[in-house]
């Protein structure tokens, strides 16, 4: 109670800039297994039951578009753990994302938010990219923040669990109240019970199979090197949690691309650069955590790799080669490229145990949680569209 | 209220009893060349190219009067609740008419508020928003930093004004110009450390530091605010740039350091881009119009 309190004061002390520190909350249950560390959350938007509750009406609530089509989870499908399966997202006016759809396991861990940006920190602020950006459309609520308001007022749910989660606002259907309660549940979806986690920490030494246990020595192995940047609870070098004692962020280039041998990627897909401006970080993009990567394909920023198999491949070959047009050039080249990023030999079998290991790492509890599932699919209420519910 | 609003307001009431306060009105014109500007009115550049403009929005902030002797006074801005906000405004000059669809009914062609009494024969203002208003937390900001339309989360601010064309091509199909000015290249404190391994930065903190603030003080002498006019004009904006197609893989020009269809635009604000030098030609002053 008392570290709550401190790490409060110093929000305040940021309270200039509107912004809050992360903390842990100590009144919330998570249901962790005893080895895991607890998320931490904006101190302003703590976490309670009828909170996640609202967040997970929003987040499978289709009247949050311009047309009706779109809700949170067309492009983060818990069956695929929130991924959509597509090379890159497609917004509610068809227009397409540079970028693949990122998953949402464990996204409550997460320091820095989508690929290569910097500046998205909390869920709560990085809601507002999908929700209003225009480059590309992606729920394309730009602009109807009244009718988005008018939306919240009066569906009977939504004044239930709006008054409810925030019984001390005045008015409690504000964009912040929106996007505090998306976050809220967002922070919920967590998964460790994969057979690894149960093989690992759970002490079921039959959990895994002897392949992904093969796997899991080539994955730490100074060899492939994979777990460099794959490391963590997560798999992941960016993660915050109340064991750290500061998050870690960090950007890759994996020599995906070098086009005309010049160290450069694609236009629209350009990394950390296109925020920091330095040469350097061309290419650079935030390691994806692993859980569950079995059911997240395709791979890479922009999708451009189908299977888990041609990952291992391009790994193995220390960066991607690219024959013809536009995006022409030897990636294993690029003189951004990580360190790590070497190339290794790989036997077929070896290429199997690993693909094992990576399998292992599925929480089929998660994909199947009702916890996380479509809300109005059991209630039974189909939304009607957002231009009909303000006719 | 931030601190510089509380200052200026705590230096009136000190200086109340010695200096009155007079009201001031800064009149806005949009234009594009000599024609007025309103939606759904198809304009032509100077190269007869074709188009239309779906917004037209911007912010000031640090409005000031200037006395001949150099002496600036700034203007504390009318805490409206909707258009101005500490000492920052909205200009608006959509009215959700024609191409407009996506903008809102009410317009604002004015920045209101008071100054010492006095003389004064010069303005100057600030095209954007000040660093703590930019980089707060949009969801939870009031008016009118509250309008969706000019939030610009991807990089972390607000857009400082949002002109959307739309050019007609020889072809006749439409290419979408947008011209969204905001400060590029932010950067958490701490981030710039960062090696390949990784650094400690802050966690829920906004940027300390934009390398490209882009922001432009604008200032006028000779300028009378009871008569004369301060016009925002489109076409000297888009003058010398092709808006019939993009020269890089955003549409139009929206701020980023590598956008080709930056230059000249940039140019015209006033800001320096990629090594040229600021040119302001967006503002003018109108003194032959007079006030109604």
């Amino acid at each position: 109670m008392k570290a709550w309190r401190a790490r409060t004061l110093v929000g305040g002390a940021l309270a200039g800039l509107a912004l809050a520190c992360f903390a842990i909350d100590p009144a919330y249950d998570w249901k962790l297994p005893e080895w895991v560390p607890r998320p931490l959350v904006p101190a302003d938007n703590p976490m309670s039951a009828v909170k996640v509750e609202l967040g997970r009406f929003l987040f499978y609530d289709k009247r949050l578009s311009i047309n009706g089509s779109t809700r949170c989870a067309t492009c983060h499908s818990q069956a695929r753990a929130f991924t959509d399966g597509e090379r890159v997202a497609i917004g509610a006016t068809r227009e397409k994302h540079p970028r693949n759809s990122m998953g949402l396991t464990n996204i409550a861990y997460s320091p820095v938010l989508t690929w290569a940006n910097p500046l998205q920190r909390a869920l709560e602020t990085q809601a507002l990219v999908p929700m209003f950006g225009e480059h590309p459309v992606e729920m394309g609520l730009a602009g109807k923040e009244q009718e988005l308001t008018r939306l919240l007022r009066r569906d009977r749910r939504y004044e239930r669990l709006f008054t409810t989660a925030f019984a001390a606002d005045a008015d409690p259907y504000t964009l912040a109240n929106l996007t505090r309660a998306l976050a809220a549940f967002q922070r919920t979806l967590l998964a460790f019970d994969s057979p690894y986690d149960r093989y690992r920490y759970g002490g079921d030494r039959r959990a895994i199979s002897v392949s992904a246990k093969r796997g899991e020595a080539l994955f730490f192995s100074e060899r492939l090197e994979c777990f460099h940047c794959h490391g963590g609870i997560n798999f992941t070098d960016s993660v915050m949690h109340e064991r750290l004692a500061a998050p870690e962020i960090a950007f890759h280039n994996n020599g995906l691309y070098n086009l005309r041998g010049s160290g450069a990627y694609p236009a629209d897909n350009t990394g950390l650069i296109e925020h920091s401006g330095k040469p350097a970080d061309m290419g650079r993009f935030r390691t994806p955590g692993l859980r569950n990567v079995a059911v997240t394909a395709p791979y890479m920023h922009d999708g451009s790799i189908a299977t888990l198999s041609e990952v291992i491949d391009h790994y193995k070959a220390g960066g991607r080669t690219i024959h013809g047009g536009a995006h022409a050039g030897r990636g294993a080249d690029n003189p951004h490229k990580s360190g790590f990023v070497k190339g290794f030999t790989l036997n077929p079998g070896e290429k199997r145990d690993l693909i094992a290991f990576l399998g292992s790492l599925t929480d089929r509890g998660f994909l199947q949680n009702p916890a996380f599932s479509d809300p109005f699919a059991r209630a039974g209420a189909a939304a009607t569209t957002f231009k009909d519910s303000h006719k | 209220m931030n601190m510089k609003t509380v200052s200026s307001i705590a230096a009136s009431v000190i200086a109340g009893t010695v200096f009155a306060q007079q009201p001031v009105t800064l009149r806005f014109d949009a234009r594009v060349g000599v024609d007025a500007f309103a939606c759904g009115q198809t304009y032509t550049t100077a190269t007869n190219v074709a188009f239309e403009v779906e917004d037209f929005r911007f912010y000031i902030h640090d409005a000031q009067l200037l006395k001949d002797d150099g002496s600036a006074a700034p203007i504390t801005l009318e805490q409206d609740g909707r258009w101005q906000r500490d000492n920052a405004a909205l200009l608006d000059f959509e009215d959700k008419t024609g191409a407009c669809g996506n903008g809102t009914p009410e317009t604002r062609h004015e920045v209101r508020g008071t100054v010492p009494t006095g003389e004064y024969r010069g303005v100057r203002f600030t095209l954007g928003l000040p660093f703590a208003l930019n980089h707060q937390d949009a969801t939870i900001a009031r008016a009118p930093l509250s309008v969706t339309s000019l939030f610009w989360n991807w990089r972390g601010g607000y857009k400082f004004a949002r002109i959307d064309l739309v050019a007609k091509t020889a072809d006749g199909r439409p290419n979408p110009f947008p011209i969204h000015l905001g400060s590029t290249l932010c950067a958490v404190a701490g981030d710039s450390a960062k090696a390949e391994h990784g650094g400690g930065a802050g966690m829920m903190t906004p940027p300390a530091a934009c390398a490209n603030p882009n922001r432009v003080t604008v200032e006028f002498n000779g300028f009378n605010p009871a008569r004369d006019r301060i016009v925002a004009d489109l076409g000297a904006l888009i003058k010398g740039t092709d808006i019939r197609t993009n020269h890089g893989d955003m549409p139009g020009c929206m701020s980023a350091p590598n956008d080709n269809d930056c230059v000249a635009i940039m140019k015209n604000f006033g800001i320096a881009f990629r090594g040229v030098p600021g040119e302001q030609a967006f503002f003018r002053v109108n003194r032959l119009l007079l006030t109604q």
